[in-house]
C-alpha cells in the first residue's frame, strides 16, 4: 500500500480547522441558549461516554 | 450563565451530568482547592468527556490530609495508588494521587499538591462557580487558556480545542491584559494565533 503522508497531513490540518469552526459554532449556541438547554445535550453525550 | 470575573464568580444553571456529580461529590470534602485543565472546559460546555479530573490543593499538614482522607472514605471514595494514608501523604510530595468511587476507577480525581508559583497563582485567584447542586472552585480563566495553549505546544489538538472553547466563551469577560501577560510569560503566542 502506498501511503501519501503529505495528503494525510493536509487532511488532519483540515479536520482540525473544521473542529475549531464547530467549537465556535457550539459556543455561539451555548451563549444564545439557556444553560438547561445546552447542558441537556452535553449530559447525554457525557453520561453515555462514562457508561460505556 | 452569569459571569462576573471581577467578583471571581460565575453562576451556572446547567443540568448536572455524571462527571459534574462526581466532581461535586468529591469537592464537598475539600476547602482550599482549584480544578484545573480539561474539566474546566467540560464544566462550561465542551462536548467531550474525560476519564480524569485534575485538582490542585494547597499545602497542608499530615493531620489535615488524614481528615480529608477519612471524609472521602466515608463518602464512598478510595485512593487508587495506596490504601495507606501515610503513604498517600508522602507520595503527594512528588506525585499526584488518584481517587475514584470505590470499585470504579473511571472517572477519577487526580489530586495534586500545590508545588510552584503557577499553582499558587491559580489558588490565590480562584473563581467560584455556583451550580444548582453546590459550588466548585476553578483556576482563573486566563490561566486556564494559557496553560492549555502551553500543552498544545506539543501538537496536542485536544488542548488547543479546550483553550479555544474557553476563549470563545469568555473573551468578552476576561482580563485581556492579564491573558496577554500570561501568554508572553508562557511563550505561547503562536498557539494563541491558531485559536483566537
Amino acid at each position: 500500500m502506498k501511503i501519501d503522508f503529505e495528503e494525510l497531513k493536509k487532511e488532519r490540518k483540515k479536520n482540525f480547522e473544521e473542529r475549531l469552526w464547530f467549537l465556535k459554532f457550539w459556543v455561539g449556541y451555548i451563549k444564545s441558549h439557556s444553560d438547561e438547554e445546552w447542558s441537556s445535550q452535553q449530559k447525554v453525550l457525557i453520561n453515555s461516554q462514562l457508561q460505556n | 450563565m452569569e459571569i462576573n470575573l471581577e467578583r471571581k464568580e460565575i453562576i451556572l444553571n446547567k443540568n448536572i451530568n455524571e462527571l459534574d456529580k462526581f466532581v461535586l461529590d468529591f469537592c464537598r470534602n475539600l476547602d482550599n482547592y482549584v480544578l484545573v485543565s480539561g474539566y474546566v472546559s467540560i464544566l462550561f460546555g465542551r462536548s467531550r468527556a474525560t476519564e480524569d479530573i485534575d485538582l490542585l490543593i494547597s499545602k497542608m499538614s499530615s493531620e489535615k490530609f488524614k481528615e480529608i482522607w477519612e471524609m472521602l472514605e466515608e463518602n464512598d471514595f478510595e485512593c487508587i495508588n495506596t490504601l495507606d494514608v501515610g503513604d498517600a501523604f508522602r507520595m503527594l510530595d512528588e506525585y499526584a494521587i488518584r481517587f475514584c468511587r470505590k470499585g470504579k476507577p473511571v472517572p477519577n480525581m487526580e489530586f495534586k499538591k500545590s508545588s510552584n508559583e503557577v499553582h499558587e497563582y491559580s489558588l490565590k485567584n480562584k473563581i467560584k462557580v455556583k451550580l444548582k447542586d453546590g459550588f466548585l472552585f476553578i483556576s482563573p480563566i486566563e490561566m486556564q487558556i494559557t496553560y492549555k495553549l502551553m500543552l498544545g505546544k506539543g501538537g496536542n489538538e485536544k488542548d488547543l480545542e479546550d483553550a479555544k472553547h474557553l476563549y470563545e466563551l469568555f473573551k468578552e469577560n476576561i482580563n485581556k491584559e492579564e491573558l496577554f501577560n500570561l501568554i508572553n510569560e508562557f511563550g505561547v503566542k503562536e498557539q494563541f494565533e491558531i485559536i483566537k
